[in-house]
């Protein structure tokens, strides 16, 4: 019978009693269902979804909603799924967090199975089920780099430099070891780089940070470029630059006594220390800070221009920060001159004549390497 | 001398600077935090008790107290001292800084974290007084800080914030008292803080311009011009202008024996004060021009360096004379000269030609100083001549004495001059000869509580290699904390160990000879003195300061030479090492 003729049957069989003396409710309807708020992007492994369920029922009735969610391998579609949800709900609204990994605790999620049903308040299901396949995307490695310098970026010295990786959905631990490039100026050893063991930030479980150290050997703009890999070939690079420059000339900063200037003397009654008392430099600087391997120490060097000399005379053996004088060797009323010069590991020659009072081997006013002090002994 | 009642108004100071500038999320209102403590001196031990109590302002309601308190890398229990847990009370068993952190959790505010550096002392530890001497970088213009602080045996002492006052600049003239601008060299001296010194030259106007401390000050003006005496004043930022003049005349007379001795140059000091510079005439007559200043009966220091032709050596005399009278100067009639032209220099057996030789020496009683009193004055030699192509002394006179002769055989090495130290004893005869000893070793090891790589080492020349005016030597140990060098054979020396790292503190051993070198010498265990460098009302640390603790009793060139230094690092921070003045 075909199921045109059954329902012709059907309906004579109800027609004929309601025009006699029988009345019967109408025949309820099956709600129907979709499911809104589909991503518009990818969804990564991990990602919180929330999902809305919109249904429309011919009676008006009330529509009660099941959802389940599945994780599944995409290459095999449905049948790659688990068999059991990951999650459930009965609400309008269904909130997820993509599982990381299938229930087998290995394989990757790469397919998300999301099943909405429904009946309303009578029974009546929705038919057929509606279901939402999401394709499931690796999320790549974080990685942030950074890099410091105890020594100015200066060459021949060692840089830190830091990255620090992160990994939403295979968590850092599963990052491969990183791969190090670095790129250097003609002439650049771009193999200088070693590992550099530091600790982790108990309080940043999220987070792993590894770091070399690079010691440049020639300057200009260097290029570290760090690649982190995770177990799904998901990749990202990242780079930094480092300027790195030759090691600047040490700079006189503090001086005592006072240096006269303008042709007038620093009358000296007693017994005076003239000392440099700070130097700053890139490496070798004073105070010294010795607890640095690669940081050294200003070399100093005096000399003192008595009445009668036609230059200066160095000291020998005046190589410390501060040279004493003391009045009592000259005649009261004499003029000398006493003078410092400073010297880092690169020992540049002050090319300045003699007759100059102060000395800059890079013509800066404001970090000098010669320091003169006219004196009137008293 | 710092007292313990100054500490506590470190403690106090430091608890007030604890509120400062913390923000909170109620920008007319903000929450403040700071904390308090109690005792404010608190020593170590079983009973060492201290209570730490926290000072909300701006944050109502029932507050949360989150408090930790450390001590070297480990965390120190405590006990709540209040209801509310807004104090606690711990017992600090080891002497040294105690860290207290606070955070507050307040209802609807943003409350800072409170920090306190507690000093807990050793109750048996010997104190000593340093002073602290901060100069601020060049550009950053403001005045230095020379602080007494004290130093407890056994305990590294936190100082805390170490802020330097901006002062003020100021704008002055020296001038005569006919309104002409004097050029002068000038020291400010804060009182209170006399080492704390400002320097600065007025121009030829006389004008200068300086930042000092809004605050009186001990002004010293040396002039550079002739005719106008030195001078202290008691000087006041607010009354900038300094008038200088001529001051007063001072008379007197330089004899040798009974004959007067000419050319010779005579300087008074007043109290610290230097007259101008007189020379002696024909009859040994001098005037010079001082100003006597305020104090009664003041130490004044009398200075003459006769001629050099005249061979005599240089006298020095200091009492309370009273310079209202003459001033008569007498060199003993029985100090006689000798030529010591012709004495050959020699080394091996080999003469040294074209070496320069100093002859040196210090005699007592060589003469009186008179004027209302009669004192004895000293005195010392100085002589520098070149030995000729023969190694042969020019003609020349020096004092009859026990007199050295510092030799300088080489010194065309910048770091190592090679010099000898010889006897050259004139009391009698002039020697024929002065042989000059070969240099010497100089091999000695620095030891502390371990090994003490970079340790530095200077050698301060004293005795003869002193008067002739070497330079000191500056040595830097090995790995293990050796040093070698080579020495004037008959020199002495101080020797300043010092550790740049801190983990010792400086050891001075004085007057080593040549010959009696240590093999290695023990330096002290140090505590160390640490602080955070600051202007007030600048927010900004201050970087690359000069931080110094020196002396504070030590007179000369020891009061300037450091027991420790360093530059302030990028947070303003330093820490010093200072040796452990030790336990009782």
């Amino acid at each position: 019978m075909s199921r045109i003729a059954l329902h012709l049957v059907g309906l004579v069989g109800l027609v004929a009693p309601v025009s006699g003396c029988f009345y019967a409710e109408p025949i309820n309807q099956r709600p129907s269902i979709t499911i809104e708020g589909e991503p518009t992007e990818a969804v990564h492994r991990g990602d919180h979804l929330e999902l809305f369920a919109r249904s429309e029922d011919p009676d008006g009735h009330y529509v009660q909603y099941q959802w389940r969610a599945y994780a599944c391998n995409e290459p095999l579609g449905e049948d790659g799924c688990d068999q059991y949800p990951f999650a459930d709900g009965l609400n309008q609204t269904f909130e997820i967090d993509v599982p990381i990994r299938l229930s087998d605790d290995a394989t990757p999620v790469s397919l998300l199975r999301v099943v909405l049903a429904a009946k309303d308040e009578l029974g009546a299901t929705s038919r057929p089920e509606e279901e939402l396949l999401l394709p499931v995307v690796n999320r790549a490695p974080t990685l942030e780099l950074d890099r410091s310098s105890r020594h100015g970026f200066v060459t021949a010295t060692p840089i830190e430099v830091y990255a620090k990786i992160g990994d939403a959905d295979d968590g850092p631990a599963a990052v491969m070891p990183l791969t190090w490039v670095v790129f250097g100026p003609a002439g650049g050893d771009t193999t200088a780089i070693v590992e550099l063991a530091i600790g982790q930030d108990p309080l940043d479980p999220k987070h792993l940070q590894f770091a070399k150290t690079f010691t440049p050997n020639i300057p200009g703009e260097w290029t570290i470029e760090v690649t982190a890999t995770d177990p799904l070939d998901g990749q990202t690079t990242a780079s930094t630059m480092i300027t790195v420059a030759v090691d600047g000339p040490p700079c006189l900063a503090q001086v005592v006594p006072i240096v006269a200037t303008g042709g007038a003397a620093l009358p000296i009654t007693e017994p005076t220390l003239f000392r440099v008392s700070v130097v700053i430099d890139d490496l070798d600087l004073y105070p010294p800070q010795l607890n640095d391997p690669f940081l050294g120490t200003t070399r100093f060097a005096w000399s003192v221009k008595a009445p009668g000399q036609p230059a200066h005379l160095a000291i020998s053996g005046a190589v410390g920060n501060s040279f004493a004088v003391d009045p009592a060797s000259y005649t009261p009323g004499d003029i000398i001159e006493v003078r410092a010069e400073i010297f880092d590991r690169t020992n540049d020659v002050l090319q300045c004549p003699n007759t100059d009072p102060t000395c800059s081997v890079i013509s800066q006013p404001t970090c000098i390497q010669r320091q003169t002090w006219r004196v009137e002994v008293r | 001398m710092r007292t313990p009642r100054s500490l506590a108004l470190i403690a106090t100071t430091i608890f007030a600077s604890g509120c400062a500038g913390d923000a909170g999320a109620n920008e007319d209102n903000p929450c403040r935090v700071s904390l308090g403590f109690t005792p404010s001196m608190p020593t170590s031990g079983p009973a060492g008790e201290v209570t730490v109590t926290a000072s909300v302002q701006n944050a109502p309601g029932v507050l949360d107290y989150n408090w930790r308190v450390s001590f070297a890398g480990g965390n120190v229990d405590f006990t709540n001292a209040a209801a509310n847990e807004s104090a606690i009370r711990f017992t600090a068993l080891d002497p040294g800084v105690y860290a207290v952190d606070l955070d507050v959790s307040a209802p609807g505010e943003q409350c800072p974290s409170a920090n306190e550096r507690i000093n807990v002392l050793d109750p048996a530890g010997i104190s000593l007084d340093v002073r602290l001497h901060v100069t601020a970088p060049f550009d950053l213009d403001v005045p230095p800080i020379d602080r007494l602080i004290r130093v407890y045996g056994g305990t590294d002492y936190a100082l805390g914030p170490v802020v330097l006052d901006p002062g003020i600049p100021v704008t002055g003239t020296v001038r005569t008292p006919g309104n002409v601008g004097v050029p002068a060299y000038i020291t400010l001296r804060p009182q209170g803080m006399a080492g704390a010194v400002t320097e600065t030259f007025s121009n030829a106007a006389g004008a200068f311009d300086v930042t000092v401390l809004n605050q009186p000050h001990d002004v010293l003006v040396i002039p550079s011009v002739a005719g106008l005496a030195p001078r202290r004043y008691v000087w006041s930022p607010t009354q900038p202008n300094l008038t200088i003049d001529a001051g007063g005349p001072i008379v007197g007379v330089v004899r040798h024996g009974a004959s007067p001795l000419a050319n010779a140059k005579v300087q008074l000091t007043i109290d610290g004060v230097p007259t101008t510079l007189a020379t002696t005439a024909s009859d040994g007559s001098f005037t010079m021009r001082g100003n006597p200043g305020a104090v009664v009966s003041p130490q004044v220091k009398v200075e003459v360096t006769p001629a050099a032709a005249s061979g005599l050596p240089r006298l020095e005399a200091q009492a309370a004379f009273d310079i209202g009278a003459q001033v008569v100067v007498t060199y003993n009639s029985t100090l006689t000269t000798r030529n010591i032209g012709g004495t050959t220099v020699r080394r091996g057996g080999a003469a040294l030609a074209t070496r320069k030789v100093t002859v040196v020496g210090a005699l007592a009683s060589i003469g009186t100083v008179s004027a209302g009193i009669n004192a004895n004055a000293s005195g010392f030699t100085r002589i520098t001549v070149t030995s000729d192509g023969g190694g042969a002394l020019p003609s020349v006179l020096a004092p009859a004495g026990p007199l050295s002769a510092v030799v300088a055989v080489d010194v065309t090495d910048p770091e190592l001059p090679d010099l000898a130290v010889s006897p050259f004893d004139l009391s009698t005869a002039v020697p024929a000869t002065i042989d000059a000893p070969t240099m010497r070793p100089f091999a000695t090891q620095a030891l502390g509580q371990g090994l003490l790589d970079g340790v530095r080492v200077d050698l301060v020349p004293v005795g003869a290699l002193a008067l002739a005016s070497t330079p000191t030597l500056q040595l830097r140990g090995d790995a293990n904390g050796r040093v070698a060098t080579s020495i004037a054979a008959g020199g002495f020396y101080d020797v300043y160990f010092s550790d740049p790292q801190g983990r010792s503190g400086q050891r001075i051993v004085t007057n080593v000879a040549w010959n009696s070198v240590g093999l290695s010498y023990l330096l002290d265990p140090a505590v160390s003195v640490s602080g955070t460098l600051s202007v007030t009302g600048n927010p900004n640390k201050i970087r690359g300061a000069s931080v110094q603790l020196l002396c504070a009793t030590c007179s000369g060139l020891d009061r300037d030479r450091p027991i420790a230094e360093v530059a302030s690092d990028e947070a303003g921070d330093f820490v010093l090492a200072v040796p452990d003045p030790g336990t009782m």
